[in-house]
């Protein structure tokens, strides 16, 4: 216990200096950094066009009234705004595949994966996603008058956060093929359409696609299970399953992440 | 350059772009996620009573979210980066000391890139439309299917001559490229490529009358589904050819006082 806890002091401690970095090389490019924020508003101008949608509807939808899908599009805008602080090691990945520059990475005696995918992050791209998607939150749970209580809060959190952790398998999956592929641009925009499905509350969709995007692919979870919490609209077992499908999936792409170094190559490093 | 060199040069784009060929069926693939997704808000919207549409009736929204989606994919450019690349790098030297006007090399080389997609996409757009008329019981006039697709190519010309203006401001800012992903996304919205900019009210619907995006998608989209009348349809074709020229101009101005103060680095 006490080595485990050493290794998560050490981890952490590492997550700072990674931060610390970051922060300092965006700083020294402003530019980069506002357009970060800049793109990053582009994209939730979409999402946004969603919610004002169902916010003039205004209509109770298949059991979600109006305010309770806009605590869930809330919430996707927030998850998405957090998982995009550490987007450029995702991004940077198929190229160091590419080019051999994962060689020196792979060299460091630290984990890889963590190595890999956290030792970039991003401050300037979750600002807008953070700050719009909790005032959408926060509007929706006061204007349906949802109970602000230790647990409903403390379980919405704890939901965010295993669905931040379940973005972050499910699109390093796709990353992972660049080990074996060339070009994965493809496959990036397909896995990210298919995450754009939270882009409404699953509700709207017909029984066997929840199923599919609860159960096969768990991209419901991220966005839809918080709020439901709240609501009191989840059974015992679908709170468990949305703790542990994201364990489950974090499994598989660890067993990923290993089969895809084993195939790799150092090709031109 | 003759022009055998620009065909030349078509081909050579359409090489390019069918160079990984899973990846480019693949990332055409991905525009059909966000239509269902779409069809399924507004069956919803529509069935609760609740779609406040601004007078499209339930089988031109479906239509309309079915042929925005391809549409958009069809007029998407993704050359600018390229441009920009080329002006900052260094890399436009090569062009600048052979007798080729970079304007047209760039043209090909998207219309080429943009060939078999569009190919792809049109058989798409057929099944769609067959489709939408057996399931949904829409009749479609063949003159607006041909006026559809003499308004997709116009777009195609609008939006290279937009995206092209914008990335000759490489010129003057050397961070531009950060910036075309803001522009594209916010583009593509006020395009109509996601929802008709008309719903959002009488401003949304004036602005995107006026201002040249939204006869980029939003246009030949509302030719095929009956929510414009051929006076509208006349009119917008009008628009189309004016705002292409007006581009044109710009990106010519554009280039001719950009290559003044171009300095060549790198190369």
């Amino acid at each position: 216990m006490k080595r485990l806890w050493a290794r998560v002091r050490y981890y952490l401690g590492l997550l700072g200096l990674f931060a610390k970095y970051s922060l300092m090389e965006q700083m020294e490019y402003r530019i980069n950094f506002v357009a970060g924020i800049a793109v990053e508003c582009g994209y939730m101008l979409i999402k946004l066009m969603y919610a004002v949608l169902i916010l003039n509807a205004g209509a109770e939808i298949n059991g979600l009234t109006a305010n309770e899908m806009l605590m869930c599009i809330g919430t996707y805008i927030m998850v998405t705004g957090i998982y995009m602080g550490i987007y450029p090691n995702f991004w940077a990945l198929p190229l160091s595949v590419r080019d051999g520059s994962l060689d020196m990475l792979l060299t460091k005696p630290v984990n890889s994966q963590f190595l890999i995918t956290l030792r970039k992050l991003d401050f300037g791209m979750p600002i807008p996603d953070v700050l719009c998607g909790l005032a959408l939150i926060v509007y929706g749970w006061q204007q349906q008058g949802l109970p602000v209580t230790f647990a409903n809060v403390a379980g919405f959190v704890v939901f965010c956060i295993t669905g931040w952790f379940l973005t972050y398998c499910l699109f390093l999956i796709p990353e992972l093929l660049s080990f074996w592929f060339i070009s994965t641009n493809g496959l990036q925009a397909l896995s990210s359409s298919v995450f754009d499905f939270n882009n409404t509350p699953m509700n709207i969709y017909p029984k066997w696609v929840q199923r599919l995007g609860i159960f096969l692919l768990p991209v419901f979870l991220i966005t839809n299970f918080p709020t439901l919490f709240v609501m009191g609209a989840l059974s015992p077992a679908m709170i468990l399953w949305g703790l542990a499908a994201p364990l489950l999936i974090f499994a598989v792409q660890r067993f990923l992440w290993r089969r895809a170094l084993r195939r790799y190559t150092s090709a031109s490093g | 350059m003759k022009p055998a060199g620009y065909c030349y040069i078509f081909g050579m784009g359409m090489q390019k772009a069918m160079a990984y060929r899973a990846d480019f069926f693949l990332s055409l693939a991905s525009c059909i996620f966000p239509i269902i997704m779409q069809a399924y808000l507004w069956t919803a919207l529509y069935a609760a009573g609740a779609a406040d549409t601004n007078g499209y009736t339930y089988e031109q929204m479906i239509l309309y979210t079915l042929l925005a989606g391809i549409t958009s994919r069809i007029v998407a450019t993704g050359f600018e980066n390229d441009v920009a690349q080329d002006i900052k790098d260094g890399g436009l030297n090569k062009y600048l000391v052979k007798p080729v006007n970079y304007g047209s090399y760039c043209f090909a080389q998207f219309a080429g890139s943009k060939a078999a997609a569009v190919g792809f996409l049109l058989a798409v757009t057929a099944a769609v439309l067959g489709g939408a008329s057996l399931l949904l019981g829409i009749p479609f006039e063949p003159v607006r299917l041909a006026l559809y697709a003499l308004s997709l190519a116009l777009a195609l010309v609008l939006n290279f001559s937009i995206f092209f203006t914008i990335a000759l401001l490489g010129f003057w800012l050397t961070e531009i490229r950060q910036l075309f992903g803001t522009i594209s996304i916010v583009i593509m919205v006020i395009s109509g490529g996601v929802f008709p900019l008309d719903i959002f009210g009488p401003a949304a619907a004036a602005a995107s009358a006026v201002l040249p995006f939204g006869y980029t998608t939003q246009f030949c989209v509302n030719i095929v589904n009956g929510q414009l009348t051929m006076g509208e349809i006349g009119l917008g074709f009008a628009a189309q050819l004016f705002w292409i020229i007006v581009f044109t101009l710009a990106h010519r101005v554009l280039w001719w006082q950009g290559a003044k103060r171009y300095t060549a680095v790198g190369g």
